[in-house]
């Protein structure tokens, strides 16, 4: 019974499952991080406006390869035509929500608990818990958000906070993405290993 | 009064063999999905899937659609209302004899041994 609810998620949440296409979008993060370090001053045009348009670059590219990577999860498990309900939009709409209010919030930035992190950490540790625990690579995420929320009124400079955020988010993209296509990888078998059984 | 053991025997063996659930699951959790995501799911060969397939839509239980996406040919199957209402019944079924066999006195148990 556990293995046909499993199944049942998994065919569920099939395309927010498909996790190497969100990887690429980990690498623009981790640069900006790296960059933000000093560790970048070799590579040209990373001085101005330099880094932006290195940045949107990036991320224009790790979208077009998690297009790219669609097909392959497509030809190698098939596709799937998600039931339409009313509870994902309406999580993700409560979700912007409280994002965009916790950004608007007037605070003291360099000296309290970082709010819209709170909230992205509460977000994580939702999608962590729901369906038994399947994806607790979300939760582990989570914890480190809330570490971070934290540093503020630990006295963490400012700039040293925005490496680590950018550092988190890359991490963040490439753990979620792997953790998920580990679990759709447990869950179904490639059609050409079945086809050559 | 039948135990739940006897209870079990009399499951409709349609949408209770073990590849044909886990069809009818998976396509309870979705609008419709194609064949060779059914195929990665059970692990079985193209002949067994679509034999299971073939069962189910005789059955009134599933509705298959053969198109074209582009030049590839594409298997697409969905549930029908009376699948939808099988799988629902069956698996309400399941959840009521396991409730019943956790409940089952081990005295009964021993003595129909």
């Amino acid at each position: 019974m556990d293995h046909l609810q499993r199944l049942r998620y998994v065919t569920e949440r099939y395309e927010q499952l498909q996790g190497l296409r969100l990887v690429p979008l980990g690498i623009p993060f981790l640069l900006s991080s790296a960059w933000r370090s000093g560790h970048l001053t070799s590579v040209p045009w990373t001085s101005g406006i330099g880094p932006r348009i290195w940045f949107v670059f990036l991320v224009a590219a790790a979208v077009a390869l998690s297009l790219a990577t669609k097909t392959y999860y497509e030809r190698r498990f098939g596709d799937v035509q998600s039931a339409l309900t009313i509870k994902t939009p309406l999580a993700a709409f409560v979700f912007t929500a409280l994002f965009i209010l916790s950004v608007s919030l007037p605070r003291d930035v360099q000296a309290t608990v970082s709010i819209p992190a709170v909230i992205i950490a509460l977000g994580l540790g939702y999608l962590g818990m729901v369906g038994g625990l399947l994806r607790h690579h979300y939760l582990m995420i989570a914890l480190c958000v809330v570490v971070f929320a934290a540093l503020g009124p630990f006295g963490v400079p400012l700039h040293t906070r925005a490496v680590l955020w950018d550092e988190l988010i890359g991490i963040g993209f490439v753990v979620i993405g792997v953790g998920d296509h580990l679990l759709l990888r447990r869950t179904l078998v490639p059609v050409a290993h079945v086809n050559a059984l | 009064m039948s135990t739940p053991f006897e209870e079990m025997s009399s499951l409709d063996r349609l949408p209770h063999e073990p590849a044909r659930l886990a069809i009818l699951t998976a396509l309870s959790a979705c609008r419709s999905c194609d064949f060779v995501y059914l195929q990665s799911l059970t692990a079985i060969t193209k002949g067994n899937l679509s034999n299971h397939l073939q069962k189910l839509e005789h059955g009134g239980l599933v509705l298959i659609v053969k198109r074209f996406r582009g030049r590839i040919p594409q298997t697409v199957v969905s549930l029908t209302a009376a699948g939808r209402e099988a799988i629902d019944r069956h698996w309400g079924r399941l959840e009521t004899l396991r409730v019943k066999a956790n409940a089952f006195p081990l005295a009964e148990r021993t003595q129909e041994e």
